[in-house]
């Protein structure tokens, strides 16, 4: 399903991580392998964070490069995926910071069902445009949590807050998007 | 505050998995009565239904072969920087060889030599610290809190660099136009660097200076790149 977050187990981080460092396929073999298992739910984040497919796509690219370069010098301070989605909150910030002010969000993709897709489109375009109002804070626990599979722990540590913190700003957050889908 | 907001945490816990059996049954009970809170659970699931179907919908339609090439572009990036470095060195040195009296062409390009050794060695550290740009704040904790902070330090940057850069050119070229020198000519030496000095200011300018603002105001920064 897209936007399901694979769980590497520590074992298969590890093994990630080896194989990065071991160089040649082995490092192909395991970039490879980081990118089919990461690049749907990194996909769905940017989308959510910069509010368009192509800046989205060029956010994921930049993420997949340093990943790329910085894979061999990873400490291991956090989990590799927490790492990884943490590059992404940047990556997609400065990519939708790229898009000129005015700029419009993606245009309505030609629907292929019926009524109640239809409807669904159009709420998922309604939500878009007024995610793409909040600022970026809200925007990135808003997208965060819409990742599935991401739990509220692994949020916290991708954004550096306790466990504790980030329900009440899961809530503001939602208040606020409720707020701008009110002026929608 | 309208006493439900206890409640609306819960829903978002319960969303995702993280509310415990008892609280369950408090929320039920809560939600019964509440029509403001089943308005809120229903506002949440929508809005999180909503971008997850445009999440999945996206993804059915990228052309993961593409991005995988950019990726693969992209991790070279660094020695295409180099390779500009590189012609741009050659043309430094070439404008000062054209702008230079035959006789002491030499003499005068080996005076500049370690000034054009200094501007590759600057490039490469750019380059280097470009590659690493993603991957620096990803060890931090509060990382959106230290990437405010980074983006209000770059456009103080911007903007006082936007204005030394200025000045700069407009120094470059007053000594173009009434430079005078026996061994060089100053139209064509302090015209010639005037010339990417521009190309810079003009970058930062149109460029770098609104992408930063833009960023700015996305992380809740003034104008000024304060709070």
């Amino acid at each position: 399903m897209a936007g399901q977050l694979p769980v590497f187990s520590s074992s298969e981080e590890a093994e990630i991580l080896a194989g990065v460092r071991a160089g040649g396929a082995a490092r192909r073999g395991a970039t490879d392998r980081l990118f089919r298992e990461l690049r749907e739910p990194l996909l769905g984040l940017c989308m959510h964070l910069t509010g368009r497919r192509a800046d989205a796509e060029d956010a994921v690219q930049e993420v997949f490069v340093a990943v790329h370069r910085g894979l061999p010098g990873f400490a291991g301070a956090s989990r590799l995926s927490t790492w990884i989605y943490r590059i992404a909150l940047r990556a997609a910030l400065h990519a939708r910071a790229r898009r000129q002010d005015g700029e419009p969000l993606d245009p309505e993709t030609p629907g292929r069902g019926g009524e109640s897709d239809m409807a669904s489109r159009d709420e998922a375009r309604r939500v878009a445009s007024a995610m793409a109002r909040l600022p970026a804070s809200p925007r990135a626990v808003l997208s965060l949590f819409a990742v599935e599979g991401l739990s509220h722990r692994e949020i916290a540590d991708i954004l550096g807050i306790p466990e504790g913190t980030v329900w009440s700003r899961l809530h503001a957050a939602r208040r606020m998007l409720v707020g701008s889908l009110g002026k929608g | 505050m309208n006493g439900c907001e206890e409640f609306e945490v819960h829903i978002e816990r319960r969303m995702h998995g993280a509310l415990g059996d008892a609280e369950q049954s408090r929320l039920e009970e809560h939600l019964a009565g509440c029509a403001g809170c089943r308005a809120y659970q229903c506002a949440a699931r929508g809005a999180e239904a909503g971008m997850r179907a445009r999440a999945g919908a996206a993804a059915a339609e990228v052309d993961w072969a593409r991005i995988e090439r950019g990726i693969r572009g992209g991790v070279h990036a660094s020695v295409r920087m180099l390779a500009t470095a590189v012609v741009t060195t050659a043309y430094l040195a070439g404008m000062v060889w054209l702008s230079t009296t035959p006789s002491m062409r030499e003499a005068r390009l080996l005076r500049t030599l370690p000034a054009l050794v200094v501007l590759v060695v600057l490039v490469a550290f750019v380059a280097a610290y470009s590659a690493r740009r993603l991957v620096a704040l990803a060890d931090r904790d509060e990382m959106l809190e230290t990437y405010r902070a980074l983006v209000a330090a770059n456009l103080q940057w911007a903007r006082r660099m936007q204005w030394a850069i200025a000045a700069i050119v407009a120094l470059l070229l007053y000594k173009a136009l009434t430079g005078t020198a026996a061994t060089f000519d100053p139209a064509v030496y302090y015209g010639g660097l005037a010339l990417p000095m521009a190309a810079i200011w003009f970058y930062l300018r149109r460029v770098k200076l609104p992408r930063a603002e833009r960023e700015a105001r996305d992380l809740g920064l003034s104008a000024r790149g304060g709070r």
